[in-house]
């Protein structure tokens, strides 16, 4: 054989691995045939906007990102529950208040479930929820901002999973414990007890916030806790409210009926179906009218931003309401559901209520008109602790038979289909509701696990793309190291079969999202704050009045900010002991010109002030000497230009506070 | 030449004109806006310049303002002045970051100095007066979101600094 054949006949060989390995089904890897009609599909040309704005959370990474639909582009980081250098969210004196809570200062946790407003059952573009798992809290963001203004602690709680779920016109944002916790309604504390006696002694609570809606109130504290209602120490997954005829009622999946403590994915996958509970809120207000409730005390933080006075404060909660179900008759019911169930969606109509069963191959589907039935016929299986359990072949309307394997959450078109993930199979699936019919299915990489249709959870989704949130990336993109962005995938629905049109990086692991028509929104954006109405009390709004006072160890900075130098730039007489604000007023009043602040040696990032607003840098220097500080954010020509000094003498030095602009000290 | 032929050529400009003709009108209101007030500004230039006398900008008829200054409005175009932060580039009499300002209802039109307080990207970019300016100081005039109202007390303001010196 001569050299030449030889490489020939590797060549061959290494060409039959490859096939090989490209027959494998996943390898196909999706939209590459669709090719230049998908990529029309989703281009949006430079300069163009995209049509709709989606909402993504960041799991892991305490934030919300907001990206453009079509084109999977990304235009925002949101910081929600996690300090953020890069603008100085949870650092500066202004935005510490935001993550207090009964723990202390946190400075992350766990963003799952954003939720846009509604009225009556339409997504209207004013705000969007979001929860903290770890240390249970519930975030509102500002949509004309994009900025976190409200963040309310959830007492008697853990693992806040089923949350931030809303009712038809937002009266009420839920939160509820994904982990039964002992708690001790008395104290408002958790019990000291032994952990095998979880059946015993742990419990859940289901919460619901009531929402300020009016559209006067200037304050930006809109949430309170209306009432919680103890339920059984189940976990408690997830959650939808109900609209049209159902709205009045919440729907919440539990899993671990079985109580298990230990070795859950054994223990707690035992039973054919576990519940999910029906909670009558309307019910839980009259019974709060006719004081069918407990007043426990609690201690649970309040945080919210002043826009005006660019400043976050806390308010401290001392006591909750809470509602026994044994003594509040008509409260809540479960729905017996298979299996280990996880998402649950209302349909637009509020007739239908799916459940994914995410160990079962079928989607069970209840009927909300026959719940009705059911309750008022008493058809019960039997009660726990005080919740009747309803009679699963009395609510169910069918079961879609081997609909898919690991079904998990279903969003709507708003044309009489479902769009089911399922996490197992690695699939969407398009199915007639009503009729229990699978109608399409689409590929998707990989490991799904919750999808978005821009308001597919609302009375009125706007039908045209579904996103699939996938898990697992792998081989998507060009490797790089261990950890890999979780995929996205922009799914086109307006046609009977579904098209893959796009692979879009996300940053940490968005759980789910949501979405909203761009006209919603974009005319209606903050591009300044206003600088007349700042009242931050260290603001300055003229350069004629910036100012510094000591006051002690205690230096207070007035500062300003404009194209292209600080006002004052020039600082002496600060000693080495002091402890040093800088109060930095931005007063430029165009869009997209924010200004940064960072001194060197500061133990805390930069301050990205917007314009129109004040923010705070504190700043202790340890050893004597002249520092540096500049503008972080490139902001004109003469950028480079705009730095200053300030000089730190030995402690007790007699070096006189001093401080100007263009002239010598 | 053939029909077939003629369109050959005219395709091109067609397609030219299309794309111009469809170009982008929502997603940036303001730039449209300003490039229309632009093309009536170049249509009425002062004789023998390329100098819009009026600017480029919101004033584009004549003022026609009275001799006698208007107290009242001008003490509160000081308050504007210094609330929008004027008052970190300009003084009056002396060069701080942009021009001092005593004189500049001497050496402007009213008009002009309206459309640089409301318009001053556009003005750099496109107003020969003020491209001369911005040579000279360096440092391009920041847009304050200033409305017409609160730029005609601005201009009352610097037409009363003016008369105060004489």
């Amino acid at each position: 054989m001569s050299r030449r054949t030889l490489i020939l006949a590797g060549a061959i060989g290494v060409i039959g691995v490859g096939a090989l390995f490209m027959g494998c089904p996943p390898k196909e890897k999706g939209a590459a045939k669709a090719g230049a009609t998908a990529a029309e599909k989703v281009y949006v040309a430079p300069g163009e906007y995209d049509e709709f704005y989606a909402f993504l959370s960041g799991g892991f990474n305490g934030q919300l990102m907001v990206y453009g639909l079509p084109s999977g582009r990304l235009f925002r980081v949101i910081p929600v529950f996690s300090v953020f250098p890069r603008s100085g969210y949870g650092y500066t004196e202004e935005t510490k208040a935001m993550l207090m809570t009964s723990h202390g200062f946190i400075p992350w946790d766990d963003t799952h479930h954003p939720e846009l407003s509604q009225t009556n059952g339409e997504v209207d573009g004013r705000w969007i929820f979001i929860n903290a798992n770890n240390t249970p809290r519930v975030a509102r963001i500002d949509l004309a901002t994009m900025e976190t203004r409200e963040i309310l602690e959830i007492p008697n709680s853990a693992g806040n999973h089923p949350s931030t779920f809303i009712t038809m016109n937002t009266e009420y944002v839920t939160a509820a414990t994904r982990f039964s916790v002992p708690i001790d309604i008395q104290k408002g504390t958790f019990k000291d007890v032994p952990i095998k006696d979880y059946a015993k002694e742990f419990k859940g609570t289901i919460t619901f916030i009531k929402v300020n809606n009016d559209p006067n109130y200037e304050g930006e504290d809109r949430m309170e806790i209306a009432f919680q209602i103890l339920v059984p120490g189940y976990d408690y997954d997830l959650a939808h409210c109900g609209k049209g005829p159902s709205h009045g009622w919440c729907f919440f999946t539990s899993y671990n009926t079985e109580q298990a403590h230990t070795l859950l994915e054994k223990n707690a996958s035992q039973n054919d179906k576990d519940y999910i509970i029906a909670i009558n809120w309307k019910r839980a207000e009259q019974c709060i009218n006719e004081g069918k409730y407990h007043e426990f005390p609690a201690k649970y933080y309040h945080n919210y931003y002043d826009e005006k006075k660019h400043m976050a404060f806390s308010k401290v909660g001392d006591k909750v309401r809470v509602i026994f179900p044994s003594e509040c008759e008509g409260l809540a019911y479960f729905l017996p559901t298979p299996k280990s169930p996880h998402g649950v969606d209302v349909d637009p109509t509020g007739e239908y209520i799916i459940g994914g069963g995410k160990l079962s191959a079928d989607i069970p589907i209840h009927s909300f008109s026959k719940m009705i039935k059911a309750i008022e016929n008493k058809e019960f299986e039997k009660v726990v602790e005080g919740i009747p359990v309803l009679k699963f072949e009395s609510v169910n309307h069918c079961l879609v038979p081997k609909a898919c394997i690991g079904p998990l959450h279903t969003e709507f078109d708003g044309k009489g289909y479902a769009y089911t993930s399922c996490f197992i199979s690695s699939e969407i699936i398009k199915y007639d509701y009503e009729k229990c019919e699978v109608v399409d299915r689409i590929p998707v990489y990989y490991s799904i696990g919750h999808l978005l249709i821009p308001g597919g959870d609302s009375r009125k989704p706007w039908g045209k793309y579904v996103i699939a949130l996938n898990k697992i990336t792998k081989d998507r993109y060009l490797p790089v190291g261990p950890e890999l962005n979780h995929s996205a995938q922009l799914i086109d629905i307006t046609g009977e079969k579904m098209e893959m049109l796009l692979d879009f990086p996300t940053l940490g692991e968005p759980h789910y999202a949501q979405a909203l028509h761009a006209d919603l929104l974009k005319d209606r954006i903050v591009k300044i704050y206003n600088l007349e109405e700042n009242e931050h009390p260290y603001a300055v709004k003229s350069e004629n009045d910036v100012k510094i006072e000591r006051k002690g160890n205690v230096v207070h900075i007035y500062m300003t900010a404009i194209r292209s130098h600080f006002n004052p730039d020039n600082i002496e007489g600060i000693r080495v002991g002091d402890t040093v604000y800088f109060h930095v007023t931005n007063i430029e009043q165009d869009w997209d010109i924010p200004h940064g602040f960072a001194v060197m040696g500061a133990n805390e990032p930069n301050a990205l002030i917007m314009p129109g607003q004040t923010l705070t840098i504190r700043w202790v220097p340890k050893k004597p000497g002249v520092y540096p500080f500049y503008c972080t954010d490139f902001c004109s020509a003469l950028h480079q230009e705009m730095q200053g000094y300030i000089r730190v003498s030995p402690r007790g030095s007699n070096v006189p506070l001093k401080w100007g602009l263009d002239k010598a000290l | 030449m053939s029909i077939k032929r003629l369109s050959l050529y005219l395709l091109p400009v067609l397609l030219v004109v299309g794309c111009g003709g469809g170009g982008k009108a929502e997603g940036s209101g303001a730039t449209e806006q300003k490039a229309m007030q632009t093309a009536d500004a170049t249509q009425s230039p002062a004789e023998g310049e390329k100098v819009s006398k009026f600017g480029i900008g919101p004033v584009q008829e004549p003022l026609n303002l009275p001799e006698t200054i208007d107290e009242a409005l001008a003490k509160k175009g000081e308050e504007i002045f210094d609330k929008k932060g004027c008052t970190a580039c300009h003084e009056l009499d002396s060069r701080k970051v942009g021009p001092p300002l005593r004189d500049v209802v001497n050496q402007r039109p009213p008009e002009w100095i309206m459309n640089m307080i409301m318009n001053p990207e556009e003005m750099i970019l496109k107003d020969p007066v003020a491209q001369k300016l911005l040579e000279e100081y360096g440092v391009p005039m920041t847009n304050q979101n200033v409305s017409m109202e609160e730029a005609r007390a601005i201009l009352e303001y610097l037409r009363k600094a003016a008369k105060e010196k004489n």
